[in-house]
């Protein structure tokens, strides 16, 4: 194995059973991830990008076995992530580490921010020689002290988010795993954590994983992407060139969708019409075959396997090479 | 061009623990008929107070301690009950973030698409009404979505459904709070098309609020930048977002990512503003690189420039936003 990799997943599913008792019995499962193979390495960034139902978030749960996978395999940091066994669950969480979307709901109400932020090592039995101080862990959130003895009720948005930041880092992990770090944070505290997150990796070497539905962070925040559409990952590449020259139809029809802060960049009309279909029942062949504009009989009946596009680019679609071509002229 | 929405001198306050806080101070804004205005600002800034009042829907505690809004004609803060009832709907109405909750959870799309009409007397061809609002804000098989319930839709749907509320009466003003922010990119581009077509072929004017920057440059004509209660810039939104004149302005468009641009984004210092302890002078001056004395001293009037208004003492330090060019 790859010294260097770490995450792998590899064909992991998450099907979820139509529920029990008498209305779920008999109905098809629920394919929220479906067959996604992924890899990052020490200190690499990534950015999962999708719209909501593609599977995302359930997939970064997946990797932190928050949410178990139903197939596939996952390692983390050397771990095996489905094996399950209690050392191993307790290795992990001081591997990598999730921050979810609403803070306030994860941070608990009844503790001060310097409890909540030293409670990960009465939990981990950390000697007091490996421990960071509540001060410590708010300086590298770029907090003030003072804010160690507050309730999360007395913070703001942006503050709340900081604190669950700081707490995800006391234990040192090589991977943290934020779910839409910057929903319902204004501009300029968004801009911030974002800013926070990229220099945490440069100076600390931490890797990240950013959940988003927003283009925009990931063009800033993340070095990788991958675009997953109703369980499946179509594209996936460096950021950069994913985003300037997309391989994929439903990638392209999400940054074209992207509104730009330019009113010289006006969209007249919406890229793409209709909605993600069920995925309890994802269409046959390409899934996005019946929202593409580019779907012919052989989209509607053949999977499209991963091309490699280019060196660094794989993407999901029998036009993958011709779409790179046209735009390259 | 006459003006559709008129406000001026507004000021209003709430009522939080026993204790005056002044929301909006003392607002002028006019928006023309068939325009798009956007207004914009974090929140906290009262563009969502500045919306509800519009519509007479400040919450408990909420009050008009000063100024005049007029709609179409209609002195709205004067407006009896009976009235009160025709203007919303009839003369405006409002669309918000959330659709889940303007929906009724009970009862059918097509039960509550006629208890709009019903409430306002209309008779005859209700259900064809109902079929040709349901088409025309773009959602598929109309005859279906009548007997949906609101948790059959998905958020786009839902939202499509309330602005096809908003068209059965034809209102000559659409209020719209943040409608796209809970939505996918996707999505929200089929919401802010249909936005604009509602303007060009009915003539909408429209009050589009929301933080989004970037939905208010895909859809606005004109722009109004709020911060701390009170409007600092107005202008035509291209002019505006090219060399924005207010320092808070500039910092807002500065500290947007884009996978554009992978430059350092510039955050803006300091904290937000504390309502409980309004500021004597210009509110964004403790967080402003160029602030001077005359800053602190007192709050500087929105004064017309170039065009748009700006309220600052300074506003030919103005440019064009650098750094971060788009």
């Amino acid at each position: 194995m790859n010294a260097g990799v770490l995450v792998r997943a590899d064909d992991v599913r998450a099907h979820f059973d139509g529920g029990s008792g008498l209305l779920g019995r008999g109905r098809a499962p629920v394919r929220a991830v479906d067959g996604v193979s992924l890899s990052l390495p020490y200190g690499g960034t990534l950015g999962l990008v999708g719209e909501s139902g593609s599977g995302k978030t359930t997939l970064a749960r997946c990797l932190l076995g928050l949410t178990a996978a139903t197939s596939g395999a996952i390692s983390v940091a050397g771990i095996d992530v489905r094996a399950g066994r209690r050392g191993d669950r307790k290795a992990l969480r001081r591997a990598a580490q999730m921050i979810f979307q609403d803070p306030h709901a994860s941070l608990s109400p009844r503790l001060t921010v310097r409890a909540l932020l030293t409670e990960p090592y009465l939990i981990h039995r950390v000697p007091p020689s490996e421990r960071l101080t509540a001060e410590q862990l708010l300086n590298m959130v770029e907090l003030p002290s003072e804010h160690a003895d507050k309730y999360p009720h007395e913070l703001s948005g942006g503050q709340a988010r900081r604190v669950s930041i700081a707490r995800a880092l006391a234990l040192r992990p090589r991977l943290l795993i934020a779910d839409e770090p910057t929903a319902g944070l204004d501009v300029s505290a968004a801009a911030a954590i974002l800013t926070l997150l990229r220099g945490l990796a440069a100076d600390t070497g931490l890797a990240y994983v950013v959940v988003t539905h927003n283009l925009d962070t990931v063009g800033y925040a993340a070095e990788q992407l991958a675009v997953m559409y109703l369980g499946v990952i179509v594209e996936r590449g460096p950021v950069h060139e994913v985003l300037h020259r997309p391989a994929h139809p439903y990638t392209q029809a999400l940054v074209r969708s992207l509104p730009e802060v330019d009113p010289a960049r006006r969209i007249r009309a919406a890229p793409l019409s209709g909605e993600v279909p069920s995925p309890r029942n994802p269409p046959p062949g390409c899934r996005f075959h019946t929202r593409c504009p580019q779907a012919v009989d052989r989209c509607r009946t053949e999977p499209p396997p991963p091309h490699q596009v280019t060196e660094s680019r794989l993407a999901a679609c029998h036009w993958a090479a011709d779409n790179m071509k046209r735009q390259a002229e | 061009m006459t003006d559709v929405l008129e406000i001026a001198g507004l000021s209003v306050s709430y009522r939080v623990r026993g204790r005056r806080r002044t929301a909006l101070h003392d607002i002028s804004l006019t928006v023309a008929a068939g325009e798009i205005l956007g207004l914009v600002g974090e929140s906290g800034c009262g563009k969502s107070t500045l919306a509800n009042a519009v519509l007479r829907l400040l919450p408990a505690g909420g009050e008009v301690t000063g100024g005049a809004i007029t709609v179409a004609g209609a002195a709205v803060l004067s407006l009896d009950d009976t009235a009160l009832r025709g203007y919303r709907g009839e003369t405006a109405a409002m669309i918000f973030q959330d659709p889940f909750i303007s929906l009724n959870p009970s009862f059918p799309i097509g039960t509550q698409l006629s208890l709009v009409q019903r409430a306002h007397g209309k008779r005859g061809a209700r259900r064809t009404d109902q079929l040709a609002a349901l088409a025309e804000v773009g959602l598929p098989d109309p005859e279906s979505v009548m007997r949906a319930y609101p948790h059959h839709l998905s958020g786009g749907q839902r939202q499509r459904v309330m602005i096809a509320m908003a068209l059965l009466l034809r209102p000559t003003l659409l209020v719209a709070d943040e409608p796209t922010s809970a939505l996918d990119v996707t999505t929200q581009a089929q919401i802010l098309e249909l936005l604009r077509a509602l303007r060009d072929t009915h003539g909408t004017t429209i009050l589009f609020v929301s933080h989004d920057l970037g939905s208010v440059a895909q859809l606005c004509d004109r722009v109004a930048v709020m911060y701390a209660g009170r409007i600092v810039e107005t202008g035509q939104v291209d002019a505006l977002f090219a060399a924005p004149r207010h320092p808070y302005s500039r910092a807002l468009l500065t500290a947007i990512p884009s996978w554009r641009n992978t430059a350092e984004l510039v955050t803006i210092p300091g904290q937000p503003p504390n309502l409980a302890e309004p500021a004597q002078g210009c509110a964004f001056a403790p967080r402003c690189a160029h602030s001077v004395d005359v800053c602190i001293a007192a709050p500087p009037p929105l004064l017309p420039l170039e065009g748009g208004q700006v309220a600052c003492v300074l506003p030919e330090l103005a440019g064009p936003v650098e750094g971060r060019g788009r």
